[in-house]
């Protein structure tokens, strides 16, 4: 791994229990099933997949709010296991959340000044004594979210502002550690289209201000695809492609990258109504039964008789570009041959 | 206002003329403590026969509230309809009284709701409360033949029948709703975001099942969504919607080729620029936000996020203007006032 | 500030709510002005007894066995009442808050044993161990107040649990987690301010509560014995309620319009602060 990693997770899973009672046998739900990933410093890594998928309990698992069940987080090179009272220090004003829901995500009866401080003091960014500091810096956040004057909303409550405004501060309380990790879980999925791109913008550029990564979690691919650097897929809590962006959208090496991808409607009639569209059958089967062999294999286009028994390996198509599919080398080979095509089309137009 | 004549009819000769629904002037109101909102506007809204036409609009641009209007059933008591005639085959909604109303839900329009969860009573099985809304039509012949074959035309299988609502996925329960929206054999369906609450996978599969149904049975539906992707992928006709009005309508390709209205130009391009691959490039983004119901603008309603507002429309409400074969609400297109 | 105004405009447009919040708001004005209303020293005993209501100028509502005045008793029954009432609400409401707020925030084994607790409390009569308490260390206000307290807490407890186990998950919650703040500020910093509206309710509903086990103690025998209160004006009138039928009436009623008061102004916050849970009459 690159000396850059900032955060690297290895076989991490999460399983909950679920019925135990004094009649039922206790059952498992596995929301996250083994997964590796890492985000280099300044990066925005996107976790996708629908909902289910897990991918919301590994933005959990990496804050600390849930415990894994296996598996290992490492934080600037350091197993969160052995982590000591000083660490954690770090880890807290190293690693912050801006969750989906811009209106609970904000306690309703605090001031935006108190929501804004509270995170600064708590996490030890500054001193409770020095109130003049976070008073300070909570102005400069506000100016740096687009949030001006600073003085009106910072002694404003959440409701009164719009949802645009309320993600604003979820931003703004998430950079007053100065992290250089944001996990953030479904960012604009609540937001209007309008707003959706002034906050999507406001995370770029804060990105190129700050170097700070962004651990990425949605379900909106059409949002992925222009904010994120790599790009992981999530289906029933386990990794099946991932890669940089551009390589995961266009090769779509493991076939439900492919049907995710076709079933994501594109705001144009001509491209939308005359591309390929695969539907997939049923739904996501239940993470508490998965399916025996690759996971997706119930809803494959591409599934023969081994996809039901043998669990595929992941493997490495091209460079960073991993998939589990028992298809990968073949589907890659497929995919790169016909654009090796084009582009020898393209190069013998040009010589021409 | 001044509003030049509507043209959708005469896109499709084959319809009958008259539309399945009309709206006109419709207003709606919103009694809340010390006064009374308006979240719906509508000088005209056409539906024809055997078309998809989506209302298209951001949280708050009173869309949801205009489904209501139309089988003139609000969720809460404070909201009724002020004035205007929403015409349904021919039957004013308004007007009609409160037993001929619940006939002709179900009759003449099935609903299709985003929260399908919600629409279903969780202790009666599937079966029986589809042939509940037969009987209350009074269609007891064969009801539960009818109700069989409805739910396979929208690809579920017979023991659904029996089944009861927690039992099925959000997929398969909003295919319930949607054969729960077809089971009186209405000419017109209603869909309010009937796709959001669900994954990418499965509106697709929604999506395939609401053309392929609108095809076989010469539906007309009027969709009522977010989401610009869907109104690409299925829409002939498109209303957009912005605090209540009616900002612009045209056919859909007209509307995602050239849109003339300032508040349309900046969905689509915010929606598209989102879209696209490359990293990191600066978004197009219309500023400010949507205003609430008790801060509505003056004059044009979009004008202070518009990046063209002229003086006039601070003050005065535009009328709709033909603009390439589109309606589009906005003083620009004025020939006394646009700059060319 | 949005919820006082949806509050307000709920009790003017509610008449029952309304009403009770006068009454409640007189009876507050009766007690706090009591020396300058009343036309006589409560304890004061005179040879005019048993003198019926209009017999005597000077004693509107009339005079009791001792000669008292009944209106200067009942109104200053009211600051009694009012005192312990209002008191016993704020100690119960407190403990209430403490359990229920640590029983629902840590959920798990803590929830579990904290709930037994309060059930156990749920099932000891009330009344059997206020009267055996206040017959073993006495009948002072202070500890009338403790007993009634100490008694009352359960309901508030399990209404507090319940809204921070909706609240302990909610994403400004895990926000608060994630930026390493204590469990201590999370609750009684983050959390409770939220859930205090509900909490208003339940404590207004147990000042009326408190009252009524008040009069009832005093009407055994059981109140401060240095002070007028209703409940012990009602427990001297009990011997002569076929010869002096104002003795009971006025002091009984005088509990009977607080009760009621103080019902009627718990039950119109409830329905301001769930404003769901009315439906209102409108043309469809």
């Amino acid at each position: 791994m690159a000396e850059t990693t900032l955060l690297e997770i290895q076989n991490l899973a999460k399983y909950f229990e679920v019925g135990r009672s004094l009649f039922k046998k206790k059952r498992h739900l596995y929301a996250v099933d083994g997964i590796s990933v890492y985000v280099r410093t300044g990066e925005t890594l996107a976790l996708v997949g629908e909902s289910g998928c897990g991918k919301s309990t590994t933005g959990r698992l990496i804050l600390n709010l849930e415990q894994p069940t296996g598996g290992h987080i490492f934080y600037r090179g350091k197993d969160l296991a052995d982590y000591t009272a000083k660490d954690w220090k770090r880890y807290r004003q190293g690693v912050q959340v801006v969750f989906q829901d811009s209106h609970s995500s904000l306690n309703p009866r605090k001031t935006i000044r108190h929501i804004l401080t509270a995170a600064m003091f708590s996490s030890g960014t500054i001193p409770r004594k020095d109130s003049q500091a976070a008073e300070e810096r909570a102005r400069a956040l506000m100016a740096e979210v687009g949030l001006k004057p600073a003085e009106t909303f910072l002694a404003k409550y959440p409701n009164e502002l719009s949802g645009g405004q309320r993600q604003r501060i979820g931003i703004a309380r998430a950079l007053s550690t100065n992290p250089d990790l944001i996990v953030a879980d479904e960012p604009v999925s609540s937001l209007d289209v309008s707003v959706k791109a002034q906050v999507l913008n406001l995370l770029d550029t804060l990105q190129k201000e700050k170097g700070v990564a962004y651990l990425f979690i949605s379900h909106e691919l059409s949002i992925v695809r222009s904010i994120a650097d790599r790009v992981a897929v999530m289906y029933l809590g386990k990794i099946v492609e991932s890669g940089p962006v551009a390589d995961v959208f266009d090769a779509k090496v493991h076939p439900y990258t492919e049907a995710l991808i076709s079933a994501t409607p594109i705001p144009d009639p001509d491209t939308t109504r005359n591309k390929k569209r695969i539907v997939l059958p049923g739904g996501v089967p239940s993470p508490m039964d998965p399916p025996k062999g690759c996971p997706f294999h119930p809803r494959c286009f591409r599934a023969e008789a081994k996809c039901a028994t043998e669990v595929p390996p992941t493997v490495e198509v091209a460079p960073g570009h991993h998939a589990a599919c028992h298809f990968a080398e073949e589907r890659f080979a497929a995919f790169s041959g016909s654009s090796e095509s084009i582009r020898t089309v393209k190069s013998r137009l040009c010589s021409q | 206002m001044s509003s030049t004549p509507h043209t959708q009819t005469e896109m499709n000769p084959q319809a009958r003329p008259e539309p399945i629904l009309d709206i006109q002037n419709l207003i709606t109101e919103i009694r809340v403590p010390g006064r009374s909102l308006r979240p719906v506007e509508i000088e005209r809204l056409v539906v024809p026969r055997g078309q998809v036409v989506g209302i298209v609009g951001e949280s708050g641009s009173g869309k949801s509230m205009t489904a209501y209007s139309i089988l003139n059933l609000f969720p809460t008591a404070a909201a009724r309809i002020h004035s205007g005639s929403i015409l349904l085959d021919g039957v004013d909604m308004v007007t009609a009284r409160e037993n001929e109303r619940v006939r002709i839900r179900g009759d003449k329009v099935g609903m299709v709701f985003q929260d399908y969860a919600m629409s279903f009573n969780p202790v009666i099985s599937i079966g029986k409360q589809l042939m509940e809304q037969l009987l209350t039509h009074g269609r007891h012949e064969n009801a539960k033949a009818k109700v069989l074959s409805v739910l396979n035309e929208v690809g579920l299988s017979a023991e659904v029948f029996s089944r009861y609502p927690h039992e099925l996925s959000g997929g398969m329960l909003q295919r319930v709703g949607i054969a729960s929206a077809l089971v009186c054999d209405p000419p017109l369906i209603v869909a309010d975001e009937p796709t959001t609450a669900l994954d990418v996978t499965v509106q697709a599969q929604i999506l395939e099942l609401l053309k392929r149904i609108q095809q076989e049975r010469n539906l007309s539906i009027l969709l009522i969504t977010h989401d610009l992707g869907i109104v690409a992928e299925i829409c002939d006709l498109v209303y957009v919607m912005y605090v209540g009005q009616i900002v612009e309508h045209g056919t859909v390709h007209k509307i995602f080729k050239s849109p003339a209205h300032p508040y349309t130009q900046g969905l689509l391009q915010g929606a598209s620029s989102v879209q696209s691959v490359g990293t990191h490039e600066i978004r197009v983004a219309i500023q400010g936000s949507i205003p609430g119901l008790t801060e509505i603008p003056s004059g044009c309603r979009f004008h202070d996020r518009c990046p063209y507002t002229m003086d006039i429309c601070r003050t005065q409400e535009p009328g709709f203007y033909e603009v390439n074969g589109l309606q589009a609400a906005c003083w620009l297109h004025d020939p006394e006032h646009s700059h060319g | 500030m949005t919820e006082l105004h949806r509050i307000a405009y709920y009790f003017r447009r509610k008449h029952f709510a309304m009403f009770g919040l006068i009454l409640v708001l007189a009876l507050v004005t009766v007690a706090i002005l009591a020396p300058q209303i009343a036309p006589n020293d409560p304890h004061a005993v005179s040879r005019a007894r048993f003198l019926s209501p209009g017999e005597d100028a000077r004693y509107p509502l009339g005079t009791d066995n001792l000669g008292r005045c009944v209106l200067s008793g009942v109104i200053y029954g009211a600051r009694v009442s009012l005192f312990v009432g209002l008191a016993a609400a704020a100690t119960s409401t407190f403990i209430g808050i403490l359990i229920g707020s640590l029983s629902g925030y840590f959920g798990g084994k803590t929830d579990a044993f904290l709930m037994r607790f309060t059930e156990l409390f749920m099932t000891i009569p009330r009344f059997v161990l206020a009267l055996i308490v206040v017959a073993f260390f006495g009948s002072g206000l202070d500890r009338l107040i403790l007993v009634i307290g100490v008694l009352s807490w359960p309901g508030a407890a399990r209404l507090v649990r319940s809204e921070f186990l909706s609240h302990r998950n909610l994403p400004y919650v895990d926000s608060g987690r994630v930026s390493g703040m204590s469990h201590l500020r999370l609750i009684f910093v983050e959390i409770l301010p939220n859930i205090i509206p509900p909490v208003i309710v339940v404590a207004t509903l147990d000042v009326a509560t408190a009252i009524l086990l008040e009069a009832s103690l005093g009407f055994f025998g059981l109140g401060d014995p240095n002070l007028r209160s209703w409940g012990g004006m009602l427990s001297q009138a009990q011997s002569h309620i076929r010869s002096a039928w104002w003795m009971s009436v006025f002091p009984g009623s005088a509990i009977a319009v607080t009760v009621l008061g103080f019902n009627l102004v718990g039950d119109g916050l409830n329905e301001a602060a769930n404003p769901r849970m009315q439906i209102e009459g409108g043309s469809t």
